[in-house]
């Protein structure tokens, strides 16, 4: 029970993960909360299902949702957020988000339809079974795919010029600009990777339950501000260690306790925990948790 | 040839506040130009406007003859220009090689932000012992080197230094000022920001004394520093004389 619940948890966990890092990276970067970032995690789940359907390609799926969600992401920053931002007053591009995911949701609505979709895919991994710990073909699909992004995330921060450039950029805007970086291209590099981590994350829940529905994105839209919050925000490890954090509980709460604790509130009732005792977040180190 | 640096005219605004009005100034390649005055001066707004971090409001800024008012920041630098700022502003959830190599972010050439890199652990050596440490976690001088360092990561034309004796004890900012001099020996050309005018005016072969946005005096630092206008400034009486 305690194995088959840690290998649970750390699944929900990964995925929180991918979603909670583009949410982090952008806001570190911009100090903009981007709730639309949910928008991009179903727009992901639409495409792959499309790119599944017409080539029964899990990669091609996965391909599709990343391109068409980056693109999003770069647009929403160029023509939205860029425009309304200002430094004094982070409430204008969070309305703006806000709304920006309520017409991504009718949209998806009026073109995809209001029901669930199935998406079916052939997974990479068959189900394993160690011991008495059952480890789905999806959940090892979420596993591996999630452990391969986090590397290269860490690859391209720690390795890169443009990793480089987020992170002086996080830190001090104004500087980095007089250093010669690029600020605009390193904001579009942080938007169009948040974004194509969420629909990364969309596609890999969407085969997970085989579901596909434009009210997808509500729970992750505001359990992911929980766990930004409680990581340190823009802080892009913090955002890891709190969504495995959520999901380590979820998967313990619910596999212990049962329905009697929603399990969904549970990110919020650690969050209110955290702000009271340690309100910088738990993980405040190696970002610009501001 | 026209100068490296030529400021035309340059306004700057904060609201209604008008805090540069109208200063002029040039730097030519191989000079090492001061430009001094009281707290308040304008002095950083004037830098902060050459690097594009500030808008101007009016006038002109050419980087060798070229118009660079409304480019971006990153373009001015990768124009030749080294930057650094009043404050220092390490980045100080990095440590001090990535940021010295923040520094180099426009090289592309990675044998040429090796050499850079070798060439700063050369002239600080105690950088090098630091390579690993965050910035947060250096002393006022340490930060200054890193800073200076930085800033020559690029290997740059022109070096812009605002107050670099900001915050430092005296026997730093005498090793500052002699770090200044051996670059500008070594050819670069540097435009020194200064409110510690004697010290900037040692090092300096020209200089302008900034009062209330505006220029009140230029000339050679040995003219500057003997002006009686120069000497009202900054022992108290009221400077009436305008621009040279």
């Amino acid at each position: 029970m305690f194995l088959q619940q840690l290998v649970n948890g750390i699944t929900i966990g990964s995925l929180y993960s991918l979603v909670a890092l583009g949410l982090t990276m952008v806001y570190g970067i911009m100090r903009v909360l981007d709730i639309a970032n949910a928008g991009a995690y179903v727009l992901g789940a639409y495409l792959g299902v499309w790119g599944y359907t017409h080539t029964h390609s899990l990669p091609v799926a996965l391909l599709a949702g990343v391109i068409g969600a980056a693109l999003v992401g770069y647009l929403f920053q160029r023509l939205i957020y860029t425009p309304v931002n200002r430094p004094d007053d982070p409430i204008v591009p969070l309305i703006a988000s806000i709304g920006l995911f309520i017409v991504m949701e009718d949209l998806f609505r009026l073109i995809a339809g209001p029901w669930t979709l199935t998406f079916p895919a052939r997974l990479p991994f068959q189900r394993l079974a160690l011991g008495g710990v059952i480890v789905t073909g999806s959940q090892l699909t979420i596993l591996a795919t999630a452990a391969v992004l986090f590397l290269l995330l860490w690859l391209v921060l720690n390795k890169t010029k443009i990793g480089l450039g987020w992170q002086a950029t996080a830190q001090d805007t104004e500087t980095s600009m007089a250093m010669g970086i690029n600020t605009r291209a390193v904001l579009a590099f942080a938007f169009g990777m948040g974004y194509a981590f969420s629909a990364i994350a969309g596609i890999l829940v969407a085969v997970h339950h085989n579901a596909v529905f434009p009210t997808m994105g509500d729970i992750p839209s505001y359990k992911m501000l929980a766990i930004v919050v409680l990581g340190g925000l823009g802080n892009p490890l913090g955002a890891i260690l709190a969504s495995m954090l959520i999901g380590l509980l979820e998967a313990f709460v619910g596999g212990y306790v049962g329905s009697s604790i929603p399990t969904d509130a549970l990110a919020f009732m650690a969050l209110i925990v955290i702000l009271l005792v340690r309100p910088q977040g738990l993980f405040t180190s190696g970002g610009a948790a501001k | 040839m026209p100068p490296f640096l030529e400021v035309q005219n340059l306004q700057v605004s904060y609201g209604r506040a008008r805090v540069v009005r109208g200063v002029s100034l040039e730097v030519a390649a191989g000079e090492c130009v001061a430009l001094v005055g009281a707290n308040g001066a304008g002095k950083t707004s004037i830098i902060r406007s050459i690097m594009g971090l500030t808008p101007a409001t009016g006038g002109r800024v050419l980087i060798n003859g070229a118009d660079v008012t409304g480019a971006p920041p990153w373009k001015r630098a990768s124009a030749g220009i080294g930057y650094m700022p009043e404050g220092r502003r390490i980045f100080s959830n990095l440590n001090v090689e990535r940021n010295l190599l923040v520094g180099a972010y426009q090289v592309r050439d990675q044998t040429r932000v090796r050499t850079s890199l070798e060439r700063i652990y050369g002239i600080f050596p105690r950088l090098r012992e630091r390579q690993s440490q965050f910035g947060s976690t250096l002393s006022g001088g340490e930060q200054q080197m890193l800073a200076i360092g930085r800033a020559l990561m690029s290997d740059p034309r022109l070096l812009i230094i605002d107050e670099v004796s900001m915050g430092l004890a005296p026997v730093l900012v005498s090793q500052a000022f002699q770090l200044i001099t051996r670059l500008h020996v070594e050819g670069l050309t540097i435009l020194l920001v200064e409110q510690n005018a004697k010290k900037a005016l040692q090092v300096a072969e020209r200089g302008y004394l900034l009062e209330s946005g505006r220029v009140v005096l230029s000339g050679t630092a040995s003219d500057l520093s003997g002006h009686p206008d120069f000497v009202g400034t900054y022992f108290g009486r009221t400077c009436t004389t305008g621009a040279e």
